[in-house]
């Protein structure tokens, strides 16, 4: 055959490699049975997850409220918010109580609203109300931003309606002083109460004329207050950044660690030898610890030098970091033991990973979550982690122990499915 | 003190009284009896599937199924005599990632070997199977199949354990590699070493072996040295043919013949045909026999087996 025969054959046989390729790739899709179950379970959870946590609403959100103005205005605002389950607290140290309370967490905001604001709004000048948060949870500080306005629209919206009226009705009033005005300029003698008429009229004026130019772009100013003053927010991202960064690498790393163990027959190895499995977990679990201990003092550094208000106290840090080291590498383990290969693996380690992320509340405040979700990611160790390592770092109080016996019962698993191991 | 001494060196290596092991609904093992003597090469031979790695696996404890039976190591369960195992598996378990020094050690860790001890047992073993020449840094995946088969057999053995397991070590050596590691097992049978293996280098384990085990359908079906191999198969000698043609009726007779007169006809392809006789008489009988049906054939064989011809045999039992 001539090279331009030849040529045309190669050509020819490419629709046939390429298909004989594509079917090979569906087949083996088809055949290894976990990929496709995780390929298609990964994207249902994330989606079913993420339309859950955008379709957030308020109703059911406890709002705890310090109503120092206690007016009329006020109190229709704050019927407008029928959404929340709004508690109002009239104790004289109101404010104490209030910001205790979210601390607690039995308020997921708290708003104050001091004296006068009502009056302030009726001589349209712009009056402050203040929302208070949770500034240590990520989620809520992250969701405050944009939520609270939001939430607070019906509110503002109230206000902003009693006031039009107000200016409405002066406006008739000037409106109808002018008109008075208007008709006694022809006569010669003004009578002493249309001077004062005038006058008052002219007071009025000068009101519209000093109308707080803010009061018209935003008649109430929201402040936004976190309940712990003394942590910046930059201070806030480490415990999230850390959980995070470290469920990825460490789950990733110990998952994959066992499969290439497994490839190597190391377990054969090991039960051959004079060695226990235990022993070969322990060493894994000092081994990421010690990784985890560094990615942790490399970011602790690194907030440092930039300035973040970290309370330094060692010993709750490193019972910190070794309880997320504990638990990541264990998930890890598991994931690798019950893996055929590092595919499997990867693929396992996401559908935990991802979701686990977004349930952790470091996006959403898990109390905005429907009640299945936040029952799962109360389950969910990452919230534990979290917990963990913001009490550690902000409150510089120690993990409760009890919190130990979750890795202690994936190790039990982890020992139970390595014995199983061939 | 000396009584004490005097049973231990008494204990047999190794012991497997009424093993029963299955995967699933197919049992590999059946009331497996097993047992080997100090200083001795044993290898088990039997086709695959017959269970001749899943029984080493379960002496070396590697199998995570239950199993029937119980199995003794120098007169110890299995929990307890770890340290005289020396289990070198068929796959290549190395850390391909870490140096050939890194491997020694933690290998050598895993039988609770210090750095030292691990390195001065490796040296030794690396000198008998000719790896001495090969740098320590360098890594496993830079080794050649054969030397990496060595030093898989070298991190398998640091500990000096009393029992050697070996299962399928010669699977992909040249000759020159697998007559090395003949002599070493043999070296090491001197130095009081008990050896099992599994292979299918038949040949070879006549020749080196003191006792070859037959497994068949999960039992022992025979043992010995190879003469008594011999004996129990019925093959004394092999005689082989070449027909330049053979019709289907004349092949049918000749299948007929060999059946009633204990002839096993033990390979049959195109116009050659291999068969196992007890006696010279009976050869001439079949040529006869032959040459009555009209049918033309000449003798290319006739000798004593080899092992690997007596195992075609256990096929037609």
């Amino acid at each position: 055959m001539s090279i331009p025969g030849r040529a045309i054959k190669k050509i020819s046989q490419i629709p046939i490699s390429f298909w004989g390729m594509f079917v090979k790739e569906w087949k083996v899709l088809i055949t290894r049975k976990k990929y496709l179950y995780l390929s298609i379970a990964l994207p249902l959870i994330l989606g079913i997850i993420y339309i859950f946590t955008l379709s957030t609403s308020m109703r059911g959100i406890s709002l705890g409220v310090c109503d120092f103005d206690n007016t009329q205005t006020t109190h229709n605002a704050l019927n407008s918010m029928s959404d929340f389950d709004v508690q109002i607290i009239t104790d004289n140290n109101c404010s104490d109580i209030l910001r205790e309370n979210v601390r607690s967490g039995k308020f997921l905001f708290g708003i104050i609203i001091p004296e006068g604001f009502s009056s302030r709004l009726e001589d349209l000048q712009q009056s402050r109300l203040e929302v208070l948060y949770d500034n240590t949870d990520a989620g809520t500080s992250s969701m405050v931003s944009w939520r609270i306005d939001s939430a607070l629209s019906p509110f503002q919206q109230e206000i902003v309606k009693v006031f039009a009226t107000e200016i409405k009705t002066q406006s008739q009033q000037v409106s109808e002083g002018t008109e008075i005005i208007v008709e006694t300029t022809d006569s010669l003698l003004i009578p002493k109460s249309i001077r004062n008429k005038a006058l008052e009229v002219q007071n009025q004026i000068d009101t519209l004329a000093n109308l707080d130019p803010q009061f018209v772009a935003t008649p109430i100013n929201v402040a936004k207050v976190g309940v712990f003053e003394s942590h910046s927010s930059l201070a806030l991202g480490l415990a999230p950044l850390f959980v995070i960064l470290n469920l990825f690498l460490v789950l990733m790393l110990s998952s994959t660690g066992v499969i290439s163990d497994k490839k190597m027959k190391m377990f054969s190895r090991l039960r051959a030898s004079n060695s226990s499995p235990w022993v070969y977990v322990i060493s894994k679990i000092v081994f990421f610890f010690l990784i985890s201990l560094a990615q942790f003092v490399i970011i602790f550094i690194l907030f440092l030098i930039f300035k973040a208000n970290i309370t330094i106290n060692f010993i709750p840090m490193i019972k910190a970091v070794l309880l997320i080291s504990l638990i990541n590498s264990l998930i890890g383990f598991l994931i690798g033991l019950l893996s055929d290969n590092e595919g499997v693996a990867l693929l396992i380690s996401l559908v935990i990973t991802l979701p686990a992320m977004f349930l952790s509340g470091m996006f959403f405040p898990v109390k905005l979550l429907p009640k299945g979700l936040q029952i799962i990611s109360n389950i969910l160790p990452v919230q534990v982690e979290m917990i963990s390592l913001k009490e550690a770092v902000l409150f510089n109080s120690s993990v409760a122990n009890m919190f130990f016996l979750i890795p202690l019962g994936l190790f039990i698993a982890t020992l139970y499915f390595l014995k199983r191991q061939n | 003190m000396k009584w004490l001494k005097f049973k231990t060196k008494r204990r047999k290596p190794l012991q497997a009284k009424n093993i029963d092991f299955s995967y699933g609904a197919k049992e590999v093992l059946s009331n497996f009896n097993f047992q080997i003597t100090n200083s001795q090469i044993v290898a088990i031979v039997g086709r695959s599937g017959e269970g001749k790695s899943t029984f080493l696996h379960l002496v070396a404890g590697t199998l995570t199924k239950k199993f029937g039976g119980r199995i003794c190591i120098s007169g110890f369960s299995r929990n307890f005599s770890k340290e005289d195992i020396g289990f070198v598996p068929q796959e290549i378990s190395l850390i391909q990632d870490i140096s050939i020094k890194d491997n020694i050690i933690f290998f050598g860790s895993l039988n609770g070997l210090s750095k030292t001890k691990s390195l001065s047992s490796a040296q030794e073993l690396l000198n008998i199977l000719q790896l001495d020449k090969i740098s320590l840094n360098r890594f496993p995946s830079e080794l050649s199949g054969g030397q990496k088969v060595r030093l898989n057999i070298v991190v398998s053995l640091l500990h000096k354990p009393k029992l050697y397991i070996l299962d399928e070590p010669f699977v992909g050596l040249d000759f020159k590699n697998r007559k090395l590691l003949w002599h070493f097992l043999e070296q090491e049978k001197r130095r009081h070493k008990t050896i099992m293996l599994t292979t299918h280098m038949l040949s070879e384990a006549q020749l080196h072996c003191d006792r070859i085990v037959l497994l068949h359908k999960g039992k022992v079906y025979t043992q010995g040295k190879f003469e008594d191999i011999k004996k129990k198969l019925k093959t004394h000698f092999i005689l082989e043919l070449e027909f330049p043609y053979l019709s289907k009726t004349n092949q049918q007779h000749i299948e007929n013949y060999c059946k009633e007169h204990e002839i096993t006809i033990l390979d049959l392809f195109g116009r050659h045909m291999m068969l196992s006789v007890i006696n010279p008489g009976q050869k001439a009988y079949l040529i006869k026999f032959i040459q009555k049906l009209n049918v033309d054939c000449y003798e290319v064989g006739f000798r004593e087996p080899s092992l690997d011809e007596l195992f075609l045999k256990v096929d037609t039992i």
